[in-house]
């Protein structure tokens, strides 16, 4: 009977371990087929790539291994949803990360609510220092509150993205979508999955967010609820439908608060359509 | 040692004494609120897209530098600094020099919170000020900060947010700004 406190302890020890030391850095590629008629008749035989939540710093021990997943699965396209950068963080490091991803329909991205919390440096992610024009650091679309179609062979697609500015996001998710309805499959990239409540529920939307991390350790929704994360409570990880339309919110790749994963292990996803 | 230990008492309490009166009283200086003489002075400032800040040796009112900025044809670009200074009771007025370099007189539109929250437009004060050609002062009495829709007295002990901005420009404006301040009451 003495020897349970001792065991207990050891074992928590054990878990907090793994959480730090172990689960975070531990990848997983994560396959997943889109049903959806329109999006596989655009992109039949595709595969497209979502990374989100990175938090990269110059020393990011995950950022190779993505780098060298990405080599192999050579994705058709990418989607990144949002939060390169821990807060106030190390913008340099995220736009060099940036600058080795391609892909032959392009990589296409959002901004997150840590991406902003370095305005000026913010600006960085679409322009050179100082200066309105383009940046030519990296060869990533950011769509902000913005559209574009992306043309394949047996078809079109067009790609939404829904700025990470916090109540920005929200008030432009439906003006936003409603510029690209013609009738075209279509992919919204948002980093907050709470905006997927603004989508008209009957506008055959694929949505692909993040910012949740799954909650990094294995919480009950009313928890989240009860701080005050309701993005956590609602669309913790995973799929999620309503009407027509679909949501995937990945768990993402790093950690922030504290660095620790327990039975969420950082994600890499693979779309099939 | 008991009269010394007395003596200090006496004198700790009129030291304090000294201290509260002159907290209370009216500031005698004007507060500088930005300068913009330091690269650091631009990472106090909240950045937007279709907008670009530098210091330039241009139109200085005080100081070397003025702030330049290149406002982009889009909805509402302007400045929004962010504010360390809270408290502007006791102070006279808001002001800042405004340089528009260009030969038609533009306007911004000066907003300013005293919510920590988004006030929705009535419930915040907004004014529109016409900016000629060449140097401008502005100046904003603080006793004049009434909402737009509702007629309140912002409450000049907390002031949570100051920004101005163009009113969708329809081509690239620039414009230079400098000493920002709070400026005190006049005997």
């Amino acid at each position: 009977m003495r020897k349970t406190p001792a065991i207990i302890g050891l074992l928590a020890a054990a878990v907090l371990l793994y959480g730090f030391l172990v689960e975070p850095s531990w990848l997983e590629t994560h396959h997943l087929r889109v049903q959806d008629a329109a999006l596989h008749r655009a992109l039949a035989g595709r595969i497209a790539v979502q990374l989100t939540d990175l938090h990269l710093t110059a020393d990011d021990r995950l950022a190779g291994k993505i780098l060298e997943r990405l080599r192999r699965l050579k994705p058709d396209i990418i989607f990144l949803t949002g939060d390169y950068v821990r807060w106030r963080g190390d913008y340099p490091a995220a736009l060099s990360f940036l600058a080795m991803l391609d892909a032959p329909l392009g990589v296409w991205a959002v901004m997150g609510d840590y991406d902003y919390s370095d305005s000026r440096r913010s600006c960085l992610f679409c322009h050179r220092a100082g200066s309105g024009a383009p940046t030519r650091r990296h060869r990533v679309h950011f769509l902000r509150n913005a559209s574009a179609v992306i043309h394949t062979d047996s078809g079109a697609v067009r790609i939404v993205g829904l700025d990470g500015n916090g109540e920005e996001e929200r008030r432009n998710a439906e003006a936003s979508l409603g510029a690209g309805v013609d009738g075209l499959p279509t992919i919204v990239l948002s980093h907050d999955p709470l905006a997927f409540d603004d989508v008209p529920a009957d506008g055959r939307i694929l949505m692909l967010s993040g910012d949740t991390h799954g909650g990094q350790v294995p919480l009950p929704g009313w928890f989240w609820r009860l701080i005050g994360y309701t993005k956590n409570a609602q669309y913790n990880q995973g799929l999620f439908r309503r009407g027509q339309n679909t949501l995937y919110v990945s768990r993402g790749v790093g950690t922030s608060h504290v660095p620790i994963r327990i039975g969420r292990r950082p994600e890499l996803v693979v779309f099939y359509f | 040692m008991p009269r010394c230990g007395l003596t200090v008492s006496i004198l700790l309490v009129l030291a304090g004494l000294v201290v509260l009166s002159a907290c209370d009283r009216p500031p005698r200086q004007d507060r500088l609120l930005y300068d913009f003489e330091m690269d650091s002075d631009l990472d106090r400032l909240h950045w937007k897209c279709r907008v670009l800040y530098a210091l330039s040796p241009r139109h200085a009112t005080h100081g070397r530098h003025s702030l330049r900025m290149d406002l982009y044809p889009s909805t509402y670009p302007g400045l929004s600094p962010r504010l360390t200074l809270h408290d502007w009771s006791g102070f006279e007025s808001l002001c800042f020099d405004i340089f528009n370099p260009g030969p038609e007189t533009l306007h911004i539109t000066v907003r300013i919170d005293d919510r920590e929250d988004t006030p929705p437009y009535a419930d915040r004060y907004n004014r529109r000020f016409a900016l000629r050609p060449g140097m401008n002062a502005v100046r904003i009495p603080i006793a004049g900060l009434t909402t737009s829709g509702t007629g309140r007295r912002l409450d000049p002990a907390g002031i949570s947010r100051f920004l101005f901005f163009m009113v969708n420009p329809a081509k690239k404006r620039t414009l230079f700004v400098d000493y920002l301040r709070l400026c005190r009451k006049r005997s």
